[in-house]
């Protein structure tokens, strides 16, 4: 067996199933139940570990990959580590692990199938960031997806049961038009390893070509909430337990952009139509989200269209097909992510007060404490892009590519930074500064406390220390580029 | 030819379904019909009339690869169905939640999330 060291990362996806398994398992004698949530932070501390510890050898830009049961690359899959994958599943495994610290004190009703479930929705995360393979990413996103149905469906209520069946039904037809558009890929070109598809698809002038991309793009465009299917969004949000709204706006969302990326850029080398594609429609989810967010009264609706606005962002850089425009998607992914999971475990701690998520109640209920003022103040301001903060950061960049192709285009993305901070604003003015004075004070328990704290430092940091992020995103873009993937992965 | 032309009109017949029908079991037996259309798509590619079972017998693999059918589709394929029925099967607990506590089946009345 050729086992390569650098990909230690990959050693965290059988744990986490590992975990998962073991959490539904000691969950099912009602006396252990109160042990599953340390098995599943075990668990996913454990697997932080084993991705850091191939942090420093992949940082850099180098690829590696390897063959599973070491059969040759058409027939085993194939396994490839570079920098987009070490820096998503450092990601994955530190926000999931941030919400599996939060939900043990706000998921009050212990089921065993939970923390199993979260395990499994983030090794299914990981298999997509780590897979080199089409049908297997289809797998893995089928893994991450169905761990998700029934995560949003969690609570046996009736909005959680709605929200529940309608992301049922949208993901799975989403997912089918994954696997047509790879049965066509295979139709017209015969394999289904991403780098032997680039290299094949370089010389192929089949027609069907172009319609698989669609079909491929579109699927997942839906993971991620692109405009014309950001539908199921705010209801899934709505409806799902706070961290696990988290954990899916934050880095299921990301799994649909790194898939856009790695299928549109790695293996169909960037036709200019997907690029225009992405460039407008990243457009139109910039100003529907925008939009629709500042018209909403719940704070998870409105976090899930700040989303589709944010996503928007990131794909529209994209588009633009410059360098400078690629490495400010890839910088906005990161603090995207981190901002959207702080907004989403502070709306946990304010139903975990309050309970309820319509802004408009909240403020006369409950007045929180300066500390997770302060905290849901750094979230807003840096969504919105202000300096110091991370937000700024990667904004600032996308700013000066979008001036590059028109100034026009960088007028348009200003506003619609300046409609972010005003239904952040809103947000902010409703629930913490129009309460009672008679309302009660709250105290929030320390494990809610501490995954807000890292999370809004860490957004501080970046917003300082931009160039934590350029370079990691310089790295990135390099390495997506067809050619050094196809080279690396074929040697 | 003739399995292509079944396949394309039951992907149709499930999005058809699951686009246009109101009660919640029809739409799930719509993704299944959808699910059963891509499979048999899948089958087709690799199909190949008269073609062996790809289990290799002998040691020759030019000449094998000549007479067997594509194993791969029939792997993808396999995968796929048991996805399918998770999937489907998930969508049933849900649909008796739905049931649980909204006393009907049909989605155009199940909308109590807004905002």
């Amino acid at each position: 067996m050729i086992w390569n060291f650098l990909a230690w990362s990959f050693v965290a996806i059988p744990l986490l199933i590992a975990a998962g398994i073991i959490c539904a398992v000691t969950g099912l004698k009602r006396k252990h139940s109160t042990r599953t949530p340390f098995v599943a932070i075990a668990g996913m501390a454990t697997a932080l570990l084993f991705v850091l510890l191939s942090v420093q050898d992949i940082w850099g830009g180098n690829i590696t990959s390897f063959q599973m049961n070491a059969w040759p690359a058409p027939f085993g899959i194939t396994i490839v580590v570079d920098a987009f994958t070490i820096l998503l599943s450092v990601m994955i495994t530190g926000i999931g692990l941030a919400a599996a610290v939060f939900s043990y004190r706000y998921i009050k009703e212990r089921r065993p199938e939970y923390y199993g479930l979260l395990c499994i929705l983030m090794a299914g995360l990981l298999g997509i960031v780590h897979t080199g393979d089409m049908f297997n990413l289809f797998v893995f996103f089928e893994i991450s997806n169905i761990a998700s149905y029934a995560l949003v469906g969690y609570y046996r209520k009736a909005k959680s049961a709605e929200a529940g069946i309608k992301y049922l039904i949208v993901g799975s037809v989403a997912s089918s038009m994954i696997l047509l558009g790879i049965a066509l890929l295979y139709a017209s070109v015969g394999t289904l390893n991403m780098a032997g598809l680039s290299v094949a698809l370089a010389q192929s002038t089949s027609v069907i070509v172009p319609i698989s991309l669609a079909l491929l793009i579109s699927g997942f465009a839906f993971k991620c909430g692109l405009v014309p299917f950001h539908f199921w969004m705010p209801d899934a949000y709505q409806g799902a337990p706070s961290p696990v709204a988290a954990v899916l706006a934050a880095l299921s969302a990301n799994a649909g952009i790194y898939s856009i990326l790695r299928v549109g850029v790695s293996v169909f080398s960037s036709p200019q139509v997907l690029l225009t594609t992405l460039a407008v429609f990243g457009i139109a989810s910039m100003v529907t989200g925008a939009v629709l967010a500042i018209m909403q009264s719940d704070l998870k609706r409105m976090l899930a269209y700040s989303g589709v606005s944010q996503i928007g962002y990131i794909l529209m850089a994209v588009g633009l097909g410059t360098t400078l425009g690629m490495t400010g998607g890839v910088f906005h992914i990161i603090n995207h992510t981190i901002i959207k999971s702080l907004l989403f475990l502070s709306a946990g701690v304010i139903i975990y007060h309050a309970g309820t998520s319509n802004m408009y109640e909240v403020g006369k209920k409950v007045r929180f404490s300066p500390a997770f003022t302060y905290i849901f103040l750094v979230g807003v301001l840096a969504l919105a892009g202000i300096p110091f903060l991370n937000g700024f950061a990667s904004k600032w960049i996308i700013y000066i590519s979008t001036f590059e192709i028109t100034p026009l285009l960088t007028v348009f993305t200003i506003i619609i930074s300046v409609l972010t901070f005003a239904y952040g604003i809103k947000a902010f003015y409703l629930m913490f500064l129009s309460g009672s004075d008679s309302a009660a004070r709250t105290k929030t328990p320390w494990s809610m406390m501490a995954p807000l704290v890292v999370l809004a430092l860490l957004c501080i940091m970046i917003g300082i220390i931009p160039q934590i992020g350029t370079g990691v995103s310089e790295a990135i873009s390099a390495g997506l580029d067809p050619v050094v993937y196809a080279e690396a992965v074929l040697g | 030819m003739l399995a292509y032309i079944v396949a394309a009109l039951l992907m149709l017949t499930g999005i058809a379904v699951v686009a246009l029908k109101r009660n919640l079991i029809k739409k799930i037996i719509g993704l299944s019909i959808l699910g059963n259309g891509l499979h048999l798509l899948l089958i087709s590619i690799g199909y190949r009339s008269g073609g062996l079972a790809p289990i290799m017998r002998t040691a020759d693999t030019s000449a094998f690869v000549q007479v067997a059918v594509d194993p791969l589709p029939q792997a993808l394929v396999l995968t796929s169905i048991v996805i399918n029925i998770s999937v489907v099967a998930l969508g049933l607990v849900m649909t008796i939640e739905i049931y649980r506590h909204f006393k009907t089946l049909d989605m155009g009345k199940v909308r109590r999330l807004k905002g």
